[in-house]
């Protein structure tokens, strides 16, 4: 077995190349900094100790989303509620200005504040496809939902969002 | 000719060239013979580029990669555990891992341990915005009092000029409840009053102790365990400790 990783170790030594599109997810299904934290770390936790069922070879980047998701939804979301964890606007994270041109960066951050404010199941979907470049199938395993619900999430919310941008020329 | 007519859903998957579920070519074809399907696409399109430019936005922040243990120690339940931070960030959010919960956990890492690692994580800004009614404040007090089988008065809660009590929360710490007294002091220092059910006789308030870098004093009474724990100010700790080891 020389030369050959564990799955704990592909699964531990993966973590920091995905963690800022973990830590991403988190923030998008929480809309909170500090739950978004809470809940990413606990999905690397989460991960580690099912390490053993990851199978090498396979996308780690999806079977961490889809733990993210499931801790998110069956495990922390009602905590997170009931424990006052709510929803902090988006323009209280500290976003960089790391763009060169400024007018695009306003443009983008202001769809950002646009999708951040979509219903959670919307914002995911839309950070998975349009975010993250998954495809309807691949998202819609990712969050164990029918690809039809993926659509419908995905219509209701680009229709708020052409609603929102529909005098904006920049946009379309 | 009959127009056929498609849904918003097929529609937004041809724009987003999702072959398996819109059917590119004939809409394609359909576009240059139905002006209202062509303006129904055209009101639906959106640059998608932007969402992703927008999102791109939030991987620049710096969120620093959890420690992760190398070597992990096999619990005498199917999971591994882990300590630190880590484990504080799953108690914060009232989880377990593997197959078991915290119980899993070495027997020298109790309640208190737990109650520290948790109460860590507060800063002011985690109570500073919280400001519930006080209609509020009786409801989760007695779903408080009902879990642990204790009646809380939010009277005495509030006797104190020092702190101001902000909320009451119910945790679980091995299947037990465990009730949290969440008070920010007038300095802005956080601080919890932690109340689990026990077995042991009772006791006086102790010496103030650290755990954690915060002060904390706890003591036992009536067949309940109290753990007082935050802050730095240890005259106000054993202040509050000797006040509410009376009143509640």
């Amino acid at each position: 077995m020389w030369g050959k990783k564990s799955s704990y170790d592909l699964v531990r030594d993966g973590i920091p190349s995905i963690y800022p599109r973990l830590w991403r997810y988190s923030l998008v299904l929480t809309s909170n900094r500090d739950t978004a934290d809470d809940l990413a770390q606990a999905a690397c936790l989460r991960a580690l100790d099912k390490a053993d069922q990851f199978q090498p070879g396979t996308h780690l980047d999806r079977w961490m989303f889809t733990i993210t998701h499931r801790l998110w939804i069956n495990e922390l979301r009602k905590n997170a509620v009931r424990t006052g964890g709510g929803l902090m606007p988006i323009e209280e994270i500290d976003l960089p200005d790391t763009k060169a041109d400024p007018e695009m960066n306003l443009l983008s951050r202001e769809v950002l504040l646009k999708v951040m404010a979509l219903p959670e199941a919307q914002r995911s979907t839309v950070l998975l496809v349009y975010g993250e470049g998954y495809s309807y199938r691949e998202a819609s395993e990712l969050l164990e939902i029918p690809v039809g619900t993926v659509m419908s999430r995905l219509a209701a919310a680009r229709s708020k969002l052409v609603q929102e941008f529909v005098d904006k020329s920049d946009v379309g | 000719m009959n127009k056929k007519t498609y849904s918003d859903e097929v529609l937004i998957a041809y724009l987003d060239g999702e072959g398996d579920y819109a059917p590119i070519d004939e809409i394609n074809a359909a576009i240059g013979q139905d002006a209202t399907l062509a303006a129904r696409i055209d009101a639906m399109r959106f640059d998608t580029d932007s969402i992703k430019d927008g999102l791109s936005g939030l991987l620049s922040i710096n969120s620093p990669v959890p420690e992760l243990p190398r070597k992990p120690t096999r619990s005498q339940g199917n999971g591994y555990w882990y300590t630190g931070i880590a484990a504080s960030a799953l108690l914060a959010l009232g989880i377990g891992y593997g197959a078991g919960n915290l119980g899993n956990e070495p027997p020298q890492r109790g309640w208190k341990a737990y109650v520290a690692s948790y109460q860590a994580l507060y800063s002011t800004a985690t109570l500073s915005s919280v400001n519930s009614s006080e209609e509020n404040m009786g409801a989760e007090l007695l779903r408080a009092s009902v879990e642990l089988g204790k009646v809380f008065d939010i009277k005495k809660l509030k006797a104190s000029t020092d702190v101001t009590y902000k909320r009451a929360q119910i945790l679980n710490f091995k299947g037990k409840p465990l009730i949290q007294l969440a008070f920010l002091s007038t300095a802005g220092e956080p601080l919890a009053l932690c109340i689990v059910k026990t077995q042991k006789p009772d006791g006086g308030v102790s010496q103030p102790t650290v755990m954690e870098g915060m002060n904390a004093a706890s003591w036992a009474k009536d067949g309940y365990e109290y753990l007082l724990i935050g802050g730095t100010d240890e005259a106000l700790l054993s202040r509050l400790a000797d006040q509410y080891s009376k009143s509640i």
